[in-house]
């Protein structure tokens, strides 16, 4: 299969970025997003050019490496997948393909496709964790949690970080990532020792890198790999709230 | 780019907060107004509407307290929308050459991207509304003996008037797409949502919207057409 591909062009941080338009013939239609990108490289490497920079690493949808906005998608027109899993087949032959790095004042260019999305290490690392002093590990089951609200939190840490949400956001809001890091604490009994230092730190965090605020238009749902839900983000206010109301 | 510390009630949270807030009150006042202006259809030649009115302005400090309140509501709806916007843009300063929804469980609609829009056309036509009702001529009538304002007469006719009719109508339009958005917004950014309530808030949402609009939007119509000049 055939593919005229758009693909913005950024030689660093702050140098002015362009589209540029290449061409891909020979590609299998099992073949990824990504291998089709190693195509082009390998073509333009052979022609003396600089292949395109893009993130990527485990390629199988589960380390949230790789993202690129495609045809104004994040991850790509296909729900619940992420780039590295986007078959080719879903590209009709001889198709234009635009490809973008994810767009956020928060998430700074690093060169043509790949973006530092440090940004949201630096949420985690303002409360996203829970202090316990180390030693033996406690029993398994001596804490008792719901069934309901285990697979509640699990679904909340679904989250691989990939900044899809992020991407996707009509204003580049990060709280269903925010949201999600969130709940999949506050939803265990481990988590609540913490919880309001904890929503108040992440929040503020969020605030300070520049991202937008959520105007729940819910379009980071639809574009989550994992399908992570914006009741997250309902959530992530009602602890904000609790935590306003007791003066945390 | 880092933006200056922000926490609390002037977090992005926190603004979000204080619009359900004020978004509900200013909602509930409308359900309010809604209910009182559907008088118009009882033909008493406007005896209910006046006295209704002049109950309302019989309550002195209560009815100032409820002014008071509301405008309060109605700025700082607008102080944090305009707030969110602005910081909105700042957040994603180069713009994608190519945006698509993925559909789904997105609610990314028409009403959800032009709240500020809708938002500022409601805001030109509050005060114009005022003006015209409120703080229009004054005419009076007596009713059991007492004499009241009849507004009654007012509002029937303004809306004699083609070009004031089409103008309500087409305001409530704008107000119906706002609160289509606005009303699941609201709880949603208040953490009154959880899956399951989901899907009623989000029906519920635009079921309220077109009923409260379009009660506003019916009024004026049928009032041209089918109500006399008293």
């Amino acid at each position: 299969m055939k593919y005229h591909l758009r693909i913005w062009r950024q030689a660093g941080p702050d140098k002015p970025g362009r589209f540029e338009d290449y061409t891909v013939d020979n590609i299998a239609p099992d073949m990824s997003f990504l291998e089709m990108l190693d195509v082009l490289n390998e073509q333009l490497t052979k022609e003396g050019k600089e292949p395109v920079a893009f993130d990527s690493d485990c390629r199988e949808g589960i380390c949230g490496m790789c993202g690129l906005v495609i045809d104004g998608m994040a991850h790509g027109p296909r729900r619940l997948t992420t780039t590295c899993e986007l078959r080719m087949r879903h590209f009709p032959d001889g198709a234009t393909i635009t490809v973008e790095p994810f767009r956020a004042d928060a998430f700074p260019i690093i060169k043509d496709l790949c973006v530092d999305r440090s940004a949201l290490d630096r949420i985690i690392q303002a409360g996203g964790y829970i202090s316990v002093n180390t030693g033996s590990a406690p029993d398994a089951n001596a804490i008792p949690v719901p069934k309901p609200i285990a697979e509640e939190a699990m679904d909340a840490a679904a989250c691989i970080g990939c900044g899809a949400c992020v991407a996707a956001c009509p204003n580049a809001s990060a709280a269903l990532f925010t949201g999600a890091k969130i709940s999949q604490l506050a939803l265990l009994p481990q988590g609540h020792p913490e919880r309001e230092r904890r929503v108040n730190r992440m929040v503020a965090q969020m605030d300070l890198e520049g991202f937008g605020s959520c105007s729940n238009h819910g379009e980071c749902e639809a574009a989550c790999p994992k399908g992570i839900s914006i009741m997250n983000i309902a959530r992530m206010r009602r602890e904000f709230i609790r935590a306003g109301v007791r003066g945390a | 780019m880092r933006m200056a510390k922000v926490q609390g009630w002037y977090s992005t949270v926190g603004k979000k907060v204080i619009m359900g807030i004020t978004g509900l009150l200013l909602f509930s006042y409308l359900v309010i107004h809604l209910a009182g202006n559907l008088m118009v259809f009882i033909p008493d030649g406007g005896r209910s509407m006046n006295q209704y009115s002049h109950f309302l302005h019989q309550l002195g400090p209560l009815l100032w307290i409820a002014r008071i309140l509301l405008l309060a509501g109605f700025i700082f709806h607008i102080i944090s929308g305009v707030q969110v916007v602005l910081r909105n843009r700042r957040a994603r300063s180069n713009r994608y050459a190519m945006y698509a929804s993925k559909g789904g469980p997105s609610r990314l609609t028409l009403a959800s991207r032009w709240m500020i829009i809708t938002g500022i056309l409601i805001f030109i036509f509050v005060p114009l509304h005022v003006n015209m009702f409120t703080l229009g001529p004054y005419y009076e009538t007596v009713i059991n003996g007492e004499p009241m304002r009849d507004i009654y007469r007012l509002v029937v006719e303004r809306f004699k008037e083609p070009g004031v009719v089409t103008g309500y109508a087409l305001f409530m339009l704008f107000l119906s797409l706002h609160l289509s958005h606005g009303l699941w917004s609201a709880l949603q950014s208040l953490g009154a949502n959880n899956r399951r309530w989901m899907p009623v808030l989000y029906t519920l949402g635009i079921v309220f919207s077109v009923l409260i609009a379009g009660g506003f939007f019916v009024l004026p119509i049928y009032t041209y057409f089918f109500i006399p000049l008293p």
